[in-house]
């Protein structure tokens, strides 16, 4: 059925494809927090262990929006680990890290995703897609506060 | 401390088989959980609320699932698979590379739950030889959700 939301097909299509980038790096984020969550030892397992848990439980939760926006948009959604490995500009950890290592990696792909969100940010605007903005604009919030938060656990 | 140091009444060798075992099911698991959660974004057709719905419910059960497969191979003193490249390559199940028709991701799921299924019976006996008394729990407690799940999923098919 022909979608008439009051943004143009191409915006649509456009932005949609956009976010497609901003969920697998999302979702590749998500799962390397996991992966740092089960995998973390050394003094500050136990900080670490939760601070990541609470990390990759909202990124997961956040996946669901994502996803639902680009179907709210008329698209499909991406759901496969090939097509995350394609999309995403993060890349998966191989082996296991040291834990200051981990944090480390975490910051970059905090900073990543927001660079990838902030780069949608002005096709949806031009749009008037005000609802991707409005996401998007969370998505910066939320991970500029946790690359800080990581970030100063590697002061010393 | 390493993991040679884990000294829990099973011996390295049969921690090692056991962890290995499991690495396989979160495989399967984590997999399964992908695809429902691919399916809940992009059923299509007059099932739509319903599906979406029961995929979300599922997807939810599995992920949390994961998180429980994943610390019992690190308390049984083994580091976890977590990559897509793993995973993909440990799992028996299969990812639908295109978007499939409503009765047919229902078919997939059953397929993919009952494979979890039969792997999780097999690891079951395993670790019950073995003497790991809490992975043959934490199985079978996966058995009933992932036979549970499969029939729900299969009662749609029927006409």
């Amino acid at each position: 059925m022909q979608i008439d939301i009051g943004i143009k097909e191409n915006d649509r299509n456009e932005i949609a494809e956009s976010l497609k980038a901003v969920l697998a790096d999302t979702y590749t984020l998500y799962l390397k927090t996991h992966h740092f969550h089960w995998n973390v030892t050394g003094p500050m397992f136990n900080t670490l262990h939760l601070m990541f848990e609470t990390q990759y439980n909202e990124l997961w939760i956040t996946t669901d929006e994502i996803a639902e926006r680009i179907r709210s948009l008329g698209v499909y959604s991406p759901g496969t680990y090939s097509e995350f490995a394609r999309l995403t500009s993060i890349k998966e950890s191989e082996d296991v890290p040291s834990a200051s290592q981990m944090i480390k990696e975490l910051v970059e792909g905090h900073e990543t995703c927001a660079r990838t969100a902030r780069a949608v940010m002005s096709t949806a605007g031009d749009a008037e897609d005000e609802a991707t903005v409005d996401l998007l604009t969370q998505r910066l919030t939320y991970h500029e506060k946790t690359a800080w938060m990581l970030r100063s656990l590697l002061e010393s | 401390m390493s993991a040679e140091t884990v000294n829990s009444g099973i011996s390295e060798k049969n921690r090692d088989e056991v962890a290995d075992g499991l690495a396989g099911i979160l495989a399967d698991t984590y997999t399964l959980y992908l695809k429902t959660h691919n399916f809940h974004w992009n059923v299509t057709g007059p099932m739509f609320g319903s599906l979406h719905l029961m995929f979300e419910n599922q997807y939810q059960e599995l992920a949390l699932a994961v998180d429980v497969i994943a610390e019992r191979i690190r308390a049984l003193g083994d580091f976890v698979p977590a990559t897509f490249r793993e995973f993909q390559e440990m799992s028996e199940i299969k990812e639908s590379e295109s978007i499939p028709k409503a009765l047919d991701m229902i078919a997939e799921l059953v397929d993919g739950h009952e494979t979890v299924t039969r792997n999780a019976k097999e690891l079951i006996e395993k670790s019950e030889k073995l003497s790991d008394q809490a992975t043959a729990d934490l199985l079978t407690a996966r058995l009933d959700a992932h036979e549970k799940a499969a029939w729900m999923l299969r009662a749609h098919l029927d006409s």
